[in-house]
């Protein structure tokens, strides 16, 4: 609990700072992550499966003739799997300099908030894991998570990958 | 001159020497047997000369003191004042050996020191054979040593790096040290001079005998570098990059013009993309060919050292062995190349130690009393095939047998019941050795394990054919590149999958029936041997049973083969072949085993690349 709480101090020195988040769907649930982590948006294509590859990586993919890994987000989060549908979208990021594509629902929009809207994530805020989360944006009507990519694969798994 | 240019220059010597002396190793040999071939003489001693020449130029001492004791043994030898013997052709060649280890030096900018004393005594000893008939130790040397020393000091006092200022004093200590003084002297004008071309006739009118001219022979070489460029390996690697993605490029927009064409067909306009689509494929062939030959090395660069080595343990073993070699222009990929000489090595010298019997024990067996190793390369389709056979004793199954029953590598019922084919692989296996006594040179069981280990990084394929009293021979398969591979398309359970086709010996339709059970693992009779067979799709997605034999009513075995190791992998379908570019899975999924990459197929799907050496890893 301490850290989280030094880790709102931290947010609040930077309060002047205006955020670009790119927010997507994924269920009932509404997450943004920050718009220079992402370098594109893609539509669903045929994903191939990788034999021995952990449970939440989906496969690989051609992007422009490069092959980058796909990531089910709803597996990573231990959410329920849902079928692709039209609305399905393909997140390519950029974390730590590998490129990966995040399978999500849908993508609706770019958002610039400012940082002081982000607060602390509340005790029980969904299902997922908190330690992904930086903190939780107020918005007029609707409340988005806020995603740290860097921790969507904690450095265990980012071994066991490599491993693997 | 700059420093900069300076260091140029003594890289451009220390590559051109290397050449030389890959060269005077392999004429060396040639000497021994044809002691009589002047032109070959003449040929060696211009080669130890133009070392000598441009050594002095560039103040490298020791080199040049030591090729000028090389050069006045071959002197003797070209006018006929001494005859070739053993004893001469071993100080010669230990003076080469030297000569290794001085450029070695001067490549890593270490002094370790050497001390060139023993070498030239053992030349001046050499030397003075031919004059008694005895092999006198003696000490006739001390005239010729003070000589010797009276060169190393003029050649010290050589400077080292101000050439234009040089000339004068070139000319003093290289008047002493050598008969033909205008050679290091012109070598050093046309170096520093422009007007080249006018020293060139001097030069030349200067010189009647003394065979070709320095001056001559630096003005080929120079004209040769012309028509050759060095390019750093990093841009050839990227230009294959490139390559790799119009290589994909090119698969796909075949694709799509197949398929437009046969919606549209009949269409004029049809023709003309066809006609397009066709050029481009041709060139972008055409092309990849000229790219992949760029980083291509003649395989007679590896095989130049190996008369050598032959006639070495010859030597030492008391054996008659001749070395054929053929094929040494096939051309190899770089990293090729440098992968296959230390397993070549390995071949050779077994096959020169364990092959080849003493002549006494050929004679009794009714061969000829001197033993021979063929060494021959060749190209079969997208493979380079290399051969090393000898007509020696053959391998002994018997004790091959033994060994790895007291090895305890299977059971004694298990390895008795083995093919011959079948037993020759324990010969790969580390710490195997059949040889009862462990000389230098092999025995330890560490040879062939190399070669395993080196093939089977390469993706070649190993065979061995053997018959007891009439030989060996070993038969490497290697891709021509790594980069661009041919690949099998196959599918398993609606999964496809490329098989690289290097890696595959062939393909076998079967029925249920074939398939039998040894020790609950599946297993195929090809021919002689028994094939381990499992199913591709259960190697690497879990939960799938392995061979589900009901189902197998006409499926596929494709045999695949990593250095001597076979297996067969069941498939549903043969897709077909397509030229596949590998790409990693970065290095977030790269080391998945199994599985060497992935591949963009002319459809834009990706597809897994399998990895042979990781199947056989997964097997064990």
């Amino acid at each position: 609990m301490e850290d989280k709480n030094k880790a709102t101090v931290s947010a609040a020195k930077h309060s002047e700072e205006i955020l670009q988040l790119v927010s997507f769907n994924i269920g009932t649930e509404e997450f943004g992550i920050d718009i220079l982590k992402v370098q594109e948006i893609n539509r669903m294509v045929d994903i191939t499966r990788v034999p021995r590859a952990p449970e939440f990586v989906e496969g690989i993919i051609n992007l422009r003739g490069k092959v980058i890994p796909i990531i089910d987000i709803r597996k990573r989060f231990n959410m329920e799997l849902a079928d692709h549908d039209k609305n399905t979208r393909i997140v390519v990021v950029d974390i730590a300099g590998q490129v990966m594509g995040m399978v999500v629902d849908s993508v609706s929009e770019v958002l610039r908030i400012p940082a002081s809207t982000i607060e602390p994530t509340p005790e029980v805020v969904s299902s997922l894991d908190s330690d992904y989360i930086r903190g939780v944006a107020k918005l007029e009507d609707r409340l988005l998570i806020y995603l740290d990519l860097s921790k969507i694969l904690s450095g265990e798994e980012r071994k066991t990958l490599a491993q693997i | 001159m700059e420093l900069d240019n300076m260091k140029e220059i003594v890289d451009e010597f220390m590559i051109e020497a290397d050449e030389i002396i890959a060269k005077l190793d392999e004429d060396m040999v040639k000497l021994e047997k044809h002691s009589d071939d002047l032109n070959l003489l003449n040929e060696i001693f211009r080669a130890a000369h133009t070392i000598k020449g441009t050594s002095g130029f560039l103040g490298l001492d020791k080199v040049s003191e030591l090729t000028h004791k090389m050069e006045d043994v071959l002197n003797k030898l070209r006018k006929g004042e001494l005859k070739t013997n053993p004893v001469i052709m071993d100080a010669l060649l230990e003076a080469i050996d030297t000569l290794k280890l001085l450029l070695e030096d001067l490549r890593t900018g270490k002094d370790s020191g050497i001390d060139l004393a023993a070498v030239k005594n053992q030349l001046i000893a050499a030397s003075s054979v031919g004059a008694g008939v005895e092999a006198p130790e003696t000490k006739k040397e001390a005239k010729k040593n003070g000589k010797s020393q009276k060169i190393e000091t003029s050649a010290t006092a050589t400077p080292t790096t101000p050439i234009e200022s040089s000339t004068p004093k070139t000319e003093s200590p290289v008047a002493q040290a050598t008969p033909l003084p205008a050679d290091s002297l012109e070598l050093g004008l046309v170096e520093a001079e422009p007007a080249e071309e006018e020293r060139e006739a001097t030069g030349e009118t200067q010189r009647i005998d003394g065979g070709t001219s320095l001056v001559k022979q630096m003005a080929e070489m120079r004209r040769g570098a012309d028509q050759t460029i060095r390019v750093d390996v990093g841009r050839l690697d990227s230009l294959m990059n490139i390559m790799g993605e119009l290589v994909l490029g090119r698969n796909a927009m075949l694709q799509l013009t197949g398929r437009i064409t046969s919606r549209y067909e009949g269409q004029e306009l049809m023709d003309d993309l066809n006609q397009v689509a066709t050029q481009l494929n041709f060139v972008t062939t055409e092309l990849q060919m000229s790219v992949m030959k760029m980083r291509m090395l003649p395989v007679g660069k590896v095989f130049n050292k190996f008369p050598r080595v032959v006639r070495d343990l010859a030597r030492s073993q008391n054996k008659e062995i001749d070395l054929f070699i053929s094929g040494e222009e096939t051309e190899l990929d770089k990293s090729v190349i440098e992968e296959i000489g230390d397993p070549l090595v390995h071949l050779i010298r077994n096959a020169a130690d364990h092959g080849i019997e003493l002549p006494d024990e050929r004679v009794k067996a009714g061969k000829a009393r001197g033993g021979r190793i063929d060494l021959i390369a060749s190209q079969e389709g997208s493979n380079i095939v290399i051969k090393v056979a000898d007509d020696g004793a053959g391998l002994d199954t018997v004790r091959i047998r033994q060994k790895a029953i007291e090895k305890k590598l299977a059971s004694a019922d298990e390895i008795n019941r083995m093919s011959d084919k079948e037993v020759f692989s324990y010969i790969f296996h580390p710490g195997f050795s059949t040889a009862k006594v462990v000389t230098d040179v092999s025995g330890r069981g560490v040879g062939m394990d190399v070669v395993r280990t080196n093939i089977e990084k390469l993706k070649g394929i190993i065979d061995i054919q053997s018959e007891r009293g009439k030989g060996t021979a070993i038969i490497i398969k290697l891709p021509l590149t790594l980069a661009i591979v041919q690949g099998l398309l196959v599918e398993a359970r609606n999964e496809l999958f490329i098989l690289p086709l290097a890696s595959v010996l062939e393909t076998v339709k079967i029925a249920r029936t074939d398939v039998a059970s040894i020790n609950r693992k599946e297993v195929i009779r090809l021919r002689d041997t028994v094939l381990p067979i499992v199913d591709l799709h259960s190697i690497f997605f879990r939960g799938t049973s392995s061979i589900d034999l009901a189902k197998m009513t006409n499926s596929y075995v494709v045999v695949l083969g990593l250095a001597e190791k076979r297996i067969g992998l069941v498939v549903d379908h043969l897709i077909g072949q397509e030229e596949v570019v590998i790409k990693s899975l970065g290095e977030f999924l790269g080391q998945t085993q199994g599985i060497a990459g992935a591949t963009i197929l002319g459809d834009g799907r990706v597809r897994l690349i399998v990895d042979p050496a990781g199947i056989f890893t997964m097997m064990v």
